[in-house]
């Protein structure tokens, strides 16, 4: 069996399902809001690394896509909050109403692309309704430098953009008196606001940080996949989900260690369907999601799912 | 309560319930002569006529960077149909109503809905069999025609209300398997997307290809719709190396044959089998890249697809074109065709909103009708009849990655007119 490439095909997965899945938990963990339209982030991030490609003759590095969609990201999800969940945080609005509204957000940014697709087509005479593949000139010239041009460059990308992430994010919660504030706002807005912590500028932020984070699993995806199209996000989101919902929205290390059982799942446990069962590919998303009504079944979310959040189970059932 | 303020209220209370129902009616036959008579208005003497002509088309979703390339053809079409008007002195204009169904059967449906709401009679579209599949139901229901221009499932070949200028797939299916055989291929292996038009394909060409002697080793089918493809490649491959074929069979189109294609080049064991595809992919252009070309030539790769030969109205087809700023992608002739065809059969009907009128005059239309897709008289089951195909591939030539036709089919008789290395 050619297990090398499903395996590459997991790992690479992995890195997209945590870095679009740990923002999602990150922003409904400090807001409260489910949202919908996350997905879009990571198209958006692909887009814009597709944008910089055609605009730089077909030569972008690496480094100037993470830049430009870390930004462009974080702008798209920070304007989102100002100029809608913010204002309908303030009319004290039901959950409801914020995941009717991002799912309309999602349609609005989703047809938004599609038109700046098409005016991009005739401007530049490529398709960006399905991109092909996007290759690195910095990543290359690490390859022939270091000899490693048989690693695949989705490999090297994936790992340098997840850990880079991980080790920031680690720092930033567990090391900075910003990343303990964040927390502090994530976990009681009105205490935080009470201790004179900003918490209106520490949302802004957390919002900045999601989209610029999601939009980065978009600069990877467009290194891996074949075609990329505006429906990137959209085909993603139901694993997307999945992780941060086995996550309890909450569980940051759980959302990432669901992340890579997903992203392995779906692709070697296929796999190995396949070639040994005869399992038809087809079925790929009942399986993925048998498997994932068993995790839910066995050890149910805490978190959004109404339950503590993990790090005070152990403490209440310690009493 | 009184008793009798009680009646006088309940009298009042039925006569206004009657009332409003009288005017509802009124206003419903009158909105319902309204709207089933909008596309082919009855304009008052000398005005001008408008017939709009439905269009559904998946302009964003899985096949949206093929079809979004016909809306300069139905404009084109559209353009043509009145230039041919205003020339015979008549005061009718055709004009379009294109809705995007997002490449998917419940779109497609929807839009069908929505035209015919507004008084279309005949629709343009949908591009995929399974979305003609969908709207199968509300077309008999409705006596709406439908003009498919890309579909070609077999399954869909039956006498109704649709009509398709692509010809079924059966006999293109046979065609791929003669072709195989003739080139010494005796064994393959099936992958292909999982819907309605490549499942029937490669469940037809498997027929033909074994009552001609060759087998189909493996059949594996892959789920649309998927972000990626990688680990279906990945299965594929082991299979490839397990079974040993001479050739894999595929099916796909533009979007996910794009990403197929680019994680098969990075799988040296699938470099090293002959391919054979169909027309799903052709004229996509995320599948030119440099990559994918150099794929196709190392596995000598050759299409399939239904297009007329040697016809220079196709020539002239793709010249003009050009001045709409399109070039022609897979169907780009069976949409002008399609739009030809209907705009022709209204004027010979005098505008009739009548299904029956409309279906027959199609039938006569088409009889005569030849255009940059061929002749295109439909046989019992409303499919384009004349069925001739040419053979293609990718290569880099004269500096662009493109398609090229190397030979044709037709008659059963194979002609390889360019042999690449």
């Amino acid at each position: 069996m050619e297990i090398y490439r499903v395996i590459l095909c997991s790992y690479v997965f992995s890195w997209i399902y945590i870095l679009s899945g740990l923002p999602l938990t990150l922003s409904y963990r400090t807001t409260k809001v489910f949202n919908f339209a996350h997905p879009v982030f990571i198209t958006y991030g692909a887009y814009v690394a597709i944008i910089a490609n055609e605009v730089l003759g077909k030569r972008i590095n690496l480094v100037t896509a993470v830049l430009l969609a870390f930004v462009v990201g974080g702008l798209v999800s920070l304007i989102t909050h100002l100029l809608v969940f913010r204002p309908l945080s303030y009319q004290r609005v039901s959950s409801n109403t914020y995941m009717v509204a991002s799912m309309g957000l999602w349609f609005i940014y989703q047809y938004i692309l599609y038109i700046a697709c098409q005016i991009l087509t005739r401007k530049y005479g490529a398709n960006f309704l399905s991109y092909p593949t996007i290759e690195y000139e910095d990543v290359k010239l690490v390859q022939d430098a270091l000899r490693i041009g048989n690693i695949p460059q989705y490999i090297i990308t994936a790992s340098l953009i997840g850990v880079t992430i991980s080790i920031a994010l680690y720092i930033l919660f567990n090391k900075t008196v910003l990343g303990i504030a964040l927390r502090g706002t994530a976990d009681n807005v009105t205490l935080a606001a009470v201790s004179g912590i900003p918490t209106d500028r520490l949302i802004n932020l957390t919002w900045f940080l999601v989209g610029g984070i999601t939009a980065l699993s978009g600069v990877i995806w467009v290194n891996f996949s074949g075609s990329t199209t505006p429906d990137v996000g959209l085909n993603i989101v139901v694993d997307n989900f999945a992780a941060a919902f086995i996550g309890g929205l909450y569980s940051l290390p759980i959302t990432a260690v669901a992340s890579i059982v997903l992203a392995l799942i779906e692709n070697t446990l296929l796999a190995v369907l396949n070639y040994y069962f005869g399992v038809q590919p087809t079925i790929r998303l009942a399986i993925v999601f048998g498997i994932v009504f068993a995790i839910l079944v066995a050890r149910p979310p805490a978190g959004a799912a109404g339950g503590l959040p993990y790090r005070f189970i152990k403490r209440v059932s310690k009493k | 309560m009184n008793k009798g303020a009680s009646i006088t209220s309940g009298k009042k209370l039925l006569a206004f319930v009657v009332i409003a129902l009288v005017i509802g009616l009124a206003i419903g036959y009158g909105v319902g002569y309204y709207t089933t008579t909008l596309s082919i208005s009855q304009a008052p003497a000398g005005a001008e006529r408008v017939y709009t002509l439905g269009v559904t088309f998946a302009l964003s979703g899985a096949v949206s960077s093929v079809c979004v390339q016909w809306t300069p053809v139905v404009t084109m079409a559209i353009d043509d149909l009145n230039n041919l008007t205003k020339s015979m002195g008549l005061n009718i204009v055709f004009k379009p109503y294109i809705l995007d169904d997002a490449s998917t059967p419940d779109g497609a449906l929807k839009n069908v809905q929505t035209l015919y709401a507004t008084g279309v009679r005949i629709v343009i579209g949908p591009a995929l069999s399974s979305q003609v599949k969908a709207v199968k139901a509300f077309s008999d229901a409705n006596k709406l025609i439908i003009i498919a221009p890309c579909s070609n499932s077999p399954a869909i070949a039956i006498p109704d209300y649709i009509f398709r200028t692509q010809p079924s797939a059966l006999r293109e299916s046979k065609a791929l398997a003669t072709y195989a055989v003739h080139e010494g291929i005796r064994s393959v292996v099936s992958f292909h997307i999982n819907d309605e038009f490549c499942n029937v394909f490669a469940q037809y060409f498997k027929k033909y290809f074994e009552e001609s002697g060759g087998s189909v080793l493996y059949d594996m089918a892959y789920q649309a719709g998927q972000a990626d493809y990688g680990s279906d490649v990945a299965s594929l491959a082991s299979w490839v190396a397990k079974l040993r074929p001479n050739a894999v069979f595929y099916c796909g189109y533009d979007t996910d044959g794009a990403n197929v294609l680019n994680h098969a080049a990075d799988e040296p064991v699938l470099r090293g089998v002959r391919w054979l595809t169909v027309e799903g992919f052709y004229g996509a252009s995320e599948i030119l890249t440099q990559k994918i070309v150099d794929f196709a030539r190392a596995t000598n790769i050759i299409g399939i697809r239904p297009v007329p030969i040697a016809n220079p109205l196709y020539d002239e087809f793709v010249e003009k074109l050009k001045k709409y700023g399109a070039t022609p992608t897979l169907c780009s002739e069976n949409v002008y065709d399609a739009v030809m065809i209907a705009g022709l059969a209204v004027l010979r009907t005098g505008g009739s909103s009548d299904p029956e009128v409309l279906r027959r005059a199609l039938i006569e239309v088409a009889k005569t009708y030849y255009g940059p897709g061929g002749w295109g008289l439909f046989d019992e089951n409303g499919d384009r009849l004349q069925a001739s195909f040419r053979l293609w591939t990718m290569a880099f030539i004269n500096g662009t990655y493109q398609y090229i036709d190397i030979g044709y089919i037709a008659d059963s008789n194979i002609v390889v007119e360019k042999v690449l290395g």
